[in-house]
């Protein structure tokens, strides 16, 4: 790919998108560079069959197609074609979507909303052999999650059982006080240890009174 | 031996065998008519009339001595016939005489009749007799009586049978059923000396036994003398001396204490009979001459008479015919005993044997002719037959009640039978009855199980009825739920897409070009805000990567300054229906909506986790909560409620006032 940038050659580039409208755009924003030779696609099954016959060099791959969904498609592709250059550009800004398709093999990540600049960027920066993912999705990518709290909380069910279990209830005792099935209970006792990380109740029990949870 | 009925044993001696000395036994009945009454008289004959002549005079009632008065006319009526008259006088001068059983009077008017020779008078106060007491049960005995002295009266013209008949049809069954055993031995005794007048001698014996029978069963009196003496005549008919001998001894041990007995003479007449049988003719004699002596004294003319015969019959025996033949003419000259027919020509019968063996042919011709003119032989013969026609016509009936009795005792058993049968029948019947009753239970059981499964059934249905009823609500809802969802959506589009691009337009037909960064700010606003109702409409999330993250992205991404959401997930299986994973979703989607709208909560809990086949979803809020007593489900509850059926899932809504809320979901994956 390098000598092709570098001989002048022209970059086999692969449009797959099911929108005409996209991928009109797309294809006149890339004409206007002239190194590049464009193939657009809006089916999935296209793609991948033309990518056995052909040799793409960048794959731009939208997450939402009709007939398939990007972030398997990018796994198929990369499974034929490991030398092709899978880049995701969607609408779709979820964190999770945008880090299945980077671990589905995918070697970057476009937002659609990106300046025409920036999409040409990405590209040489994935011919460069980078991860290629535009600003907004560096945005996203490094915002905290959530999720990571410190100690998780306690549901209501979940402090009442847990009390009646430091109180060396049994499940079923547990079960017949707070009007729920046995199973359920076990469930709760379960997802406790889980919570907290803990290898049995005895530590469960340890850990929620060092936090101050019972 | 009856002193009434005149038996002339004779052994008269063949002709033929005359020197050979074998005798033969030959009977000849010499019949007399007297009366049956000397029977009935106690053998302590003084006591007796004392006992009468007492009751006389200090009866008590008037009927007690008629009765007694009528008792001492029978005394007298064989020895004295004045005596018997001025006593049955008495009896029908007195006034009371009425109170007497009707018939006894007459009955003893026959008595004294028949003693006094006035046949024709006698029969027709007995017939009296017999008709008055004929309907009267009470007075049987003398009804029994009364039949047999009025058929002994008959012998003369009609012949023994008609003492056999009365004996058999009337007597002995009436004795029988009366349950009198001294006149069934009387009867009884009295039939078998009938047949012995004719020569019957087992016959005889046969009901002689009979009548000892009946004896037994009663204290000792007249009557055991009278059958012992008839046993005697009996045996020696038959001869037997050695039974005769018995009963001889019998008679005496009976008679001897009381030695004025009229019964006396007859005994001696017995002894006779029995020397006479072994052939001791001088003891024989002897006898004959007390018997002689006592009937003289005793003005018996009968007995009398019978024992000059018997003396006749003893000197034939020893072959001394001069004294046989004047014997005999003593008899005829007496004329007592011949005035009877039949009595007459047997004393003529023998008067020509014995001038026969005298050798006096031409007396015996003349005797014998007397005899023939009297008797008919044939008639003898005819006589034989009746008697035993009625004799075997008594058995016949004795047989025939036998046969009655078994009949009545098949009778019986077919009855029990039949009984039994019936039983047999209705317990079969009722077995039958059972069964049916079985099975009309269990059909009954049958259909009631029927009904009842019918009953499950269409309660089964009922339940998928009320079942589908809410699925069909629920999708209603969801369905309306959509549509607003949609309403909301277009009010969405319109007012925020469709203002920012109508806005983009027109900025960009003014021509105002230093304006494009403006625009481009406005366009990723407009493609920001479609990315919001896109997500709003359908996660691609969800569709791509499954609900844990999806939930996770919905939880940070709702997650706002206001309030903070942990995301829990435990054990979630990849394999849930993409239904529930929506439903779940749009649940929590809605439930953090709801706390964004009214909680004013600080911390939220969205943990869904799986056990096995069981999914449970919690979000719960740490805030405001509400009272579900008051506040009713326009919170959006309904809708996920709503939802939560559409999945067969259970939802459990907790909260209270300041307590937060706790929304818990459990479906079945």
């Amino acid at each position: 790919m390098l000598n092709a940038m570098y001989n002048n050659t022209p970059i086999n580039i692969a449009l797959v998108d099911d929108h005409p409208m996209i991928l009109e755009g797309l294809k006149s924003l890339l004409q206007q560079h002239g190194r590049f030779q464009i193939f657009s696609f809006t089916k999935g099954v296209a793609i991948l069959d033309f990518i056995q016959e052909n040799t793409i060099d960048v794959i731009l791959l939208d997450i939402v197609l009709s007939d398939a969904n990007g972030l398997d498609l990018c796994k198929s592709i990369k499974q034929k074609s490991p030398s092709s250059i899978v880049i995701g550009i969607s609408n779709q800004a979820e964190r999770s979507i945008i880090f299945r398709f980077l671990e589905n093999g995918g070697n970057g990540y476009i937002l659609k909303n990106a300046d025409a600049q920036e999409i040409v960027q990405c590209i040489d920066k994935a011919l460069l052999g980078e991860l290629a993912l535009s600003r907004e999705v560096q945005e996203i990518i490094s915002r905290p999650s959530t999720s990571t709290f410190e100690l998780p909380r306690l549901t209501k069910r979940e402090q009442q059982i847990l009390q009646a279990i430091a109180h060396g209830q049994t499940s079923a005792k547990i079960a017949e006080s707070l009007f729920i099935s046995v199973i359920t209970v076990e469930t709760h006792r379960r997802n406790l240890m889980q919570k907290f990380k803990a290898k049995n109740m005895i530590e469960l029990v340890k850990i929620a009174t060092e936090n101050k949870l019972l | 031996m009856d002193d009434s009925v005149f038996f002339i044993l004779i052994f008269a001696i063949q002709m033929q065998s005359m020197t050979k000395n074998i005798f033969l036994l030959i009977v000849f009945l010499l019949l007399a008519f007297s009366p049956k009454a000397q029977q009935w008289i106690p053998l302590d004959e003084e006591k007796y009339l004392q006992q009468i002549t007492q009751q006389i005079h200090s009866g008590k009632t008037d009927t007690v001595r008629l009765r007694h008065y009528l008792l001492l006319s029978e005394y007298w009526a064989q020895s004295d016939s004045l005596k018997s008259r001025e006593a049955l006088q008495q009896v029908i001068q007195s006034p009371a005489k009425h109170t007497l059983p009707e018939g006894m009077l007459a009955y003893y008017q026959g008595l004294y009749h028949a003693y006094a020779g006035q046949k024709a008078k006698a029969k027709e106060f007995y017939r009296h007799a017999i008709e008055a007491m004929g309907n009267d049960p009470q007075h049987a005995d003398l009804l029994i009586r009364a039949w047999y002295d009025y058929a002994y009266l008959q012998i003369d013209e009609k012949g023994y049978d008609v003492l056999v008949k009365t004996l058999t049809d009337q007597c002995i069954p009436a004795s029988k059923k009366s349950h009198n055993s001294t006149l069934l031995a009387y009867c009884y005794t009295q039939l078998g000396i009938t047949f012995m007048s004719v020569g019957q001698f087992d016959k005889a014996e046969e009901y002689h036994q009979k009548a000892l029978v009946e004896l037994e069963k009663i204290p000792v009196q007249t009557v055991h003398l009278l059958t012992y003496f008839n046993l005697i005549s009996n045996y020696c008919y038959k001869p037997d001396s050695q039974s005769a001998k018995i009963y001889l001894d019998k008679a005496l041990a009976i008679i001897q204490p009381y030695p004025d007995s009229r019964q006396y003479p007859n005994y001696y007449y017995q002894e006779a009979m029995y020397y006479t049988t072994k052939q001791e003719y001088d003891q024989a004699l002897l006898s004959l001459e007390s018997g002689v002596k006592m009937a003289q004294e005793k003005k018996q003319v009968r007995l009398l008479h019978l024992l000059y015969f018997r003396k006749y019959n003893v000197y034939l025996m020893q072959q001394d015919y001069q004294k046989a033949k004047s014997q005999l003419e003593h008899i005829l000259q007496e004329k007592v005993l011949g005035s009877e027919t039949v009595n007459r020509r047997i004393t003529y019968t023998q008067l020509a044997n014995v001038n026969e063996l005298l050798g006096d042919y031409k007396q015996a011709y003349h005797w014998m002719k007397m005899s023939s003119n009297l008797g008919d032989s044939i008639q003898q013969e005819k006589l034989l037959e009746k008697m035993n026609e009625y004799e075997i016509a008594y058995q016949t009936t004795e047989k025939q009640q036998k046969i009655d009795r078994l009949e009545q005792e098949k009778k019986e058993d077919e009855l029990l039978a039949k009984n039994k049968n019936l039983r047999i029948t209705i317990l079969a019947i009722a077995l039958g009855l059972s069964v049916v009753i079985a099975f009309l239970i269990y059909i009954n059981y049958r259909k009631q199980q029927k009904l009842n499964r019918q009953i499950n059934i269409s309660h089964q249905q009922d339940l998928l009825h009320i079942e589908n009823q809410r699925k069909y609500e629920a999708t209603r809802a969801v369905l309306q739920g959509e549509e607003q969802e949609r309403q909301r959506i277009a009010q969405d589009l319109h007012d925020s897409m469709g203002g920012m691009l109508a806005n983009i337009r027109m900025s960009i037909s003014s021509g105002d070009s230093q304006n494009s960064t403006d625009i481009l700010r406005k366009i990723d606003k407009s493609i920001a805000e479609m990315r919001r109702v896109s997500r709003n409409l359908m996660p691609e999330t969800l569709k791509n990567l499954g609900l844990e993250t999806a939930l996770r992205e919905l939880c940070e991404s709702m997650g706002q300054n206001k309030f903070s959401i942990q995301f829990e997930s435990f054990n979630l299986s990849e394999y849930i229906p993409f239904q529930t994973q929506l439903m779940l979703y749009r649940i929590t989607q809605e439930a953090i909506s709801n706390v964004t709208r009214y909680a004013q909560a600080a911390n939220v809990i969205v943990q869904i986790s799986q056990n096995e086949n069981l999914l449970s979803l919690t979000i719960e809020d740490d805030g405001i909560g509400f009272d579900p007593s008051t506040i009713t489900y326009g919170l959006g509850l309904r809708n996920i409620e709503n939802r939560v059926r559409l999945i067969g899932g259970t939802v459990d809504i907790v909260s209270a006032r300041g307590q937060g809320t706790t929304i818990n979901v459990e479906c079945h994956v």
